[in-house]
């Protein structure tokens, strides 16, 4: 999952940023609207945290230009402002959530969390593919019932694909919603990934859960 | 509860039924003693009459006559009484209506005025008597005082008829009053409810008004014109009153947005510090980031507190003359380095013979502002102007930067609490309350504060301080 942070404290983008990476997320930080704006319209977030009071453009108007140009991202406002108008007007332009500072950074996962599996349509934590079991939750892991540790970037990997099941996902995809803007697209990261991933969710004697279609991507099969 | 309206009407009924009762007693009275002066003139008229008929003859006193001539005297009708007494007190004559009956003179003294008084008749009715001495005609009709003894006569009329009509009109005369009183009560109760609507209405809008509605004014126009003074002074404190409120929400907002943020701060490092193994490295970072933030809330409250403590007169201020350049060059240091790292070219303007008379102690915290200001917003490589004019009695002390984006609307904000140029509030090391703490220093010494931006786009801000010429003494 991959989200985009606008924030104009410098502390905070630190903070959150690395709560947030620590939970498995891929992020991109920003320090003012118009960056902001820029990254919001230009790569796939699952999810935007938008500060409103911020420099150069304000988050309300961030916003509204995002949802003017189409973009569908989920976005949770994260401000200082408390009044029931400001929460009002920020749902009504277009926000899918409101938090006020100061916060729970537990609380803040859980709803960025909750943000990102709506984007999916699901309502549910854990997620069932065969003997694959995935608490997105938790960030958890377990074939057949017994627990599978992944690393953050592989777990990420299969988290997307499971909530993309029976899809053809495209590299490019991949690379836009578990990586961040630092991931260098020369790599042959998500091949590499996609490769240990597949050795260590396969049952034995099993047909690989995840197959490559040539030249289109990867598909995971609920089937 | 004392009500206006009662009040107004009580006190209207009160001085017109005493009104009421006053003319109506005066006219009762004054009728009385006309109808009684007319009623003893007639009573004098009678007596008189009787006295021109007495004659004497060689001592003997008689009334000739008087049967024939004044029947009222008579046996029959019983409404006239006299008695003729002679000088030894003896009676010389009495009408038939006394039936053989006397008529008392009470307390009067018989002289040759005639006396009146109010006379118990032998009849039981009240009457009037007159009494007066007189000396009876002889037989050829001579009135000589030598020739006869004089007489003393005592006539009496009944006044039943004349007292009935006075019950009648005094009868009359209280039911009118009442009547009147009545009327006047309705009449006092109809007006004072009138001229006391516009008061109620008024006071109902007025009631009607709370927190919320701060910001409606009352229409004046349809109020008397003794109201229109109150109402328009009312909508004035309203406007005034809602301003206050406007300040005090947006200060409210203000200080728990300046606080949020720093606290959101202090609460994610906690959180993630909590859920992570630091390393030694990370936890020194952390306690540093926690210090800073500590300090920038400290900042912001000392603020807070030092401009109320400006606005509440619990700064003690001593004037005393200060030699503005070394004044100006000890509170320049703290800034200089940051200057020359901006490369600024900064410009002092201050003769060393200018000494300006104030609160050094307020002075410090006015003045730095300008110079912290100055040194966070002009541009790299821009210049700085610290200068001291001496203008007539007074030295204007003025710092000038480029204004850079500030422009001259934003000038009405400036000494805002809170207030930057920038709404986002966490970009910048500044809490926007410095020139809100100059202008509360500033405001118990007495000076102005200005703040300008010049065509050349120059932001100037000045203080304009009395100076201290040779001759005079220091102190205010």
């Amino acid at each position: 999952m991959r989200l985009l942070f606008v924030e104009d404290s410098e502390r905070l983008r630190r903070y959150v940023g690395a709560a947030l990476k620590k939970a498995g997320y891929a992020v991109d930080v920003c320090g003012d609207g118009e960056e902001g704006l820029w990254s919001a319209q230009t790569h796939a977030y699952d999810a935007i945290i938008l500060d409103l009071m911020l420099p150069k453009l304000d988050g309300l108007t961030v916003l509204e230009r995002l949802r003017a140009s189409g973009k569908q991202t989920h976005v949770l406002l994260l401000t200082a402002r408390d009044s029931v108008e400001d929460r009002v007007r920020g749902l009504l332009t277009g926000a899918d959530d409101y938090l006020v500072k100061p916060f729970a950074l537990p609380e803040l996962l859980a709803r960025i969390h909750v943000l990102c599996r709506r984007g999916y349509g699901t309502k549910e934590s854990s997620l069932v593919v065969g003997a694959l079991e995935i608490d997105t939750a938790s960030k958890t892991v377990r074939l057949a019932g017994k627990p599978v540790e992944l690393p953050r970037r592989e777990y990420a990997l299969l988290e997307y694909l499971v909530l993309r099941r029976d899809e053809v996902v495209s590299r490019t995809e991949i690379e836009a919603h578990i990586h961040d803007e630092f991931f260098d697209a020369t790599s042959n990261i998500v091949d590499s990934a996609v490769c240990s991933l597949r050795k260590k969710i396969t049952p034995r004697g099993a047909q690989p859960i995840i197959q490559t279609r040539r030249g289109l991507g990867y598909i995971l099969a609920s089937k | 509860m004392k009500s206006l309206r009662q009040q107004l009407t009580i006190t209207l009924l009160i001085g017109f039924g005493l009104l009421l009762a006053a003319g109506i007693g005066a006219i009762y009275f004054g009728t009385r003693g006309m109808l009684f002066r007319e009623f003893d003139a007639t009573l004098l008229t009678k007596a008189r009459a009787l006295a021109s008929m007495t004659e004497s003859d060689g001592g003997v006193v008689e009334l000739q006559l008087v049967d024939e001539l004044m029947p009222e005297f008579g046996r029959r009708q019983r409404e006239a009484f006299f008695e003729l007494s002679l000088a030894n007190g003896s009676v010389a004559a009495r009408s038939l209506s006394l039936a053989g009956a006397g008529l008392s003179h009470g307390t009067i003294r018989a002289a040759k005025t005639p006396q009146f008084w109010d006379q118990p008749l032998p009849n039981g009715n009240a009457g009037r008597a007159v009494s007066f001495i007189f000396n009876p005609a002889g037989e050829e009709g001579e009135h000589t005082a030598s020739a006869h003894s004089p007489v003393t006569l005592l006539v009496a009329l009944d006044r039943t008829h004349l007292d009935a009509h006075l019950r009648v009109f005094a009868i009359s005369a209280v039911a009118a009053s009442v009547l009147m009183m009545i009327g006047a009560s309705l009449v006092a109760a109809i007006s004072t409810r009138r001229a006391f609507a516009s008061l109620a209405e008024l006071g109902q809008k007025v009631a009607a008004i709370d927190e919320t509605s701060l910001g409606s004014r009352l229409l004046c126009d349809p109020f008397p014109t003794e109201l229109m003074p109150i109402c328009r002074r009312l909508n004035e404190l309203l406007a005034r009153l809602d301003g206050a409120f406007i300040r005090e929400r947006r200060f409210s907002d203000d200080v728990a947005h300046e606080l949020r943020t720093p606290i959101a701060e202090l609460r994610a490092l906690a959180d993630l510090s909590l859920d992570s193994e630091l390393a030694q490295e990370q936890v020194v970072n952390g306690f540093q980031d926690a210090l800073a933030i500590s300090r920038q809330m400290e900042d912001i409250v000392n603020g807070l507190l030092a401009i109320a403590r400006f606005e509440g007169g619990r700064h003690a201020i001593r004037f005393e003359p200060i030699a503005l350049l070394p004044f100006l060059l000890d509170l320049w240091r703290p800034h200089a380095q940051r200057a020359k790292d901006k490369s600024l070219k900064v410009v002092l303007q201050v003769s060393p013979d200018i000494v300006a008379l104030s609160d050094p102690a307020s002075l410090r915290v006015i003045v730095p502002n300008f110079l912290s200001n100055a040194v966070e917003y002009a541009p790299v490589g821009s210049e700085v102007s610290i200068s001291a004019l001496r203008i007539g009695s007074t030295v204007h002390l003025t710092v000038t930067n480029p204004a850079g984006v500030l422009t001259k609307e934003d000038l009405s904000h400036l000494f805002d609490r809170f207030w930057r140029k920038d709404t986002a509030r966490a970009s910048s090391s500044h809490a926007g309350l410095g020139l809100s703490i100059a202008q509360a220093a500033a405001q118990p010494l007495g000076v102005d504060l200005t703040a300008n931006i010049t065509e050349g786009g120059l932001f100037v801000i000045s203080l304009h301080l009395p100076i201290v010429s040779p001759e005079s003494p220091p102190g205010p």
